[in-house]
Formats: structure tokens, C-alpha cells, sequence
């Protein structure tokens, strides 16, 4: 599932939820706002874009791996310091395919969804 | 035909635009919007080489033709997460 977003969102409850009988692991990636002498982060996105090429990206990560569910969350907006920007969460029946999958994700993710950083100083 | 035009970062801020509508020629390709788009907003012409395109919400190569009502866009490369 993909969900972009300018609020902010709780890994935690994204992790509770994928708990299930026949899961085995969870897998996640949280993706924050570091302090590189920045005062805030602006995240630009083409949001009917990045919605499409995440959404294949899912498609081609549960082709390559025997995953149970996924979950994409970005934010845009203004952030500040500490902040959230993206989780990928993966859930399945064992670990390996949760890690890959989730690494996958996240570099496919930097490579295609249409989504710029802007450091504000 | 008319098309829309996208533009996002760098490029957005070279336009002064996030999106305009343009009238374009039968058979144009996106190449044809792009040169026509520097003539009209030459500071688009230094990002010429860091442009990338996309068609109706997909990465697009710069000879893909145009049709009625598609929306176009232009902007560097990606990088979020």
C-alpha cells in the first residue's frame, strides 16, 4: 500500500498492524530529517507520479520476493529537524524476504519516485 | 492540440511556473516542447542537460509524440526518501 502524505505518521502503529498469525517478520525502513546545519527540509513531490511508479515498484518487489504485505508512507512539506520523511514496512512469513525486499524498496524508491529535497539553511 | 506543462524544482523555479498549457502541433514530440519551452524561458536551457521528462505520469524519452490532452512534465533528477 502507498500513502503519500503531508502529515506525519506512527511507525509503530504501520509495525502493530502487520503483526498477523502467519507473519513471521517485519521488516521496516524509517527515513528521517538529519541535522546537516539545516534549519528545515522542504520535500517537493509530483504526487500523481510518485503515486504510480511506487505503487509498480510494490508490484515488481512482491514479483521478486514472498512477501505479506507492504507498506509505503512519504510525507512532503516543510520538516523540521528529527522528523519523519518515509517508512517502507514489509511483513513475511520469514526474515530474508522481508530484508530484501524492504532494501528493494527504498533504493528503488530514491531512484524513481519524481520526489526532491531542498535543505533550507 | 493542447497538452499541459509540469514543472517541478530547479525547473519550476526557472519558468517561475509550476504548470502552463500549450498549444503544440500535430505529431510534436516532447523535443519540439522542450525547444520551444527555451525559447520562451531561457534560464530552461542551462538544466537542458538535467532534464528529465515525463508523459502522463510516466518517465517518458524525449522523441515519444504527443497527443490531445496529455500532460507533460519537466524536472531534474529524482531524489527522495
Amino acid at each position: 500500500m502507498i500513502k503519500i502524505t503531508e502529515n506525519d505518521f506512527s511507525a509503530d502503529e504501520v509495525i502493530r498492524k502487520m503483526k498477523k498469525p502467519e507473519v513471521g517478520a517485519v521488516v521496516s525502513f524509517l527515513g528521517i530529517v538529519r541535522d546537516d546545519n539545516i534549519k528545515k527540509m522542504k520535500i517537493e513531490m509530483y504526487k500523481e507520479m510518485a503515486e504510480k511508479e511506487l505503487k509498480k515498484l510494490e508490484n515488481n518487489a512482491r514479483k521478486r520476493f514472498d512477501v505479506n504485505e507492504i507498506m509505503i508512507i512519504h510525507r512532503y512539506g516543510s520538516l523540521n529537524i528529527g522528523d519523519n520523511i518515509v517508512l517502507i514496512a514489509v511483513s513475511s512469513a520469514h526474515r530474508k524476504d522481508a530484508f530484501r525486499a524492504c532494501e528493494y524498496l527504498i533504493d528503488g524508491l530514491k531512484k524513481v519516485a519524481p520526489i526532491w529535497k531542498e535543505e533550507i539553511k | 492540440m493542447k497538452i499541459t506543462v509540469k514543472f517541478f524544482a530547479g525547473h519550476r523555479d526557472a519558468v517561475g511556473k509550476e504548470k502552463i498549457k500549450m498549444n503544440v502541433k500535430k505529431d510534436a514530440i516532447i523535443n519540439d516542447v522542450m525547444n520551444s519551452l527555451i525559447k520562451r524561458y531561457p534560464a530552461l536551457e542551462q538544466l537542458k542537460d538535467y532534464t528529465i521528462a515525463s508523459l502522463n505520469h510516466s518517465y517518458a524519452k524525449l522523441n515519444e509524440k504527443l497527443k490531445e490532452g496529455d500532460e507533460l512534465a519537466f524536472f531534474p533528477p529524482v531524489g527522495g526518501g
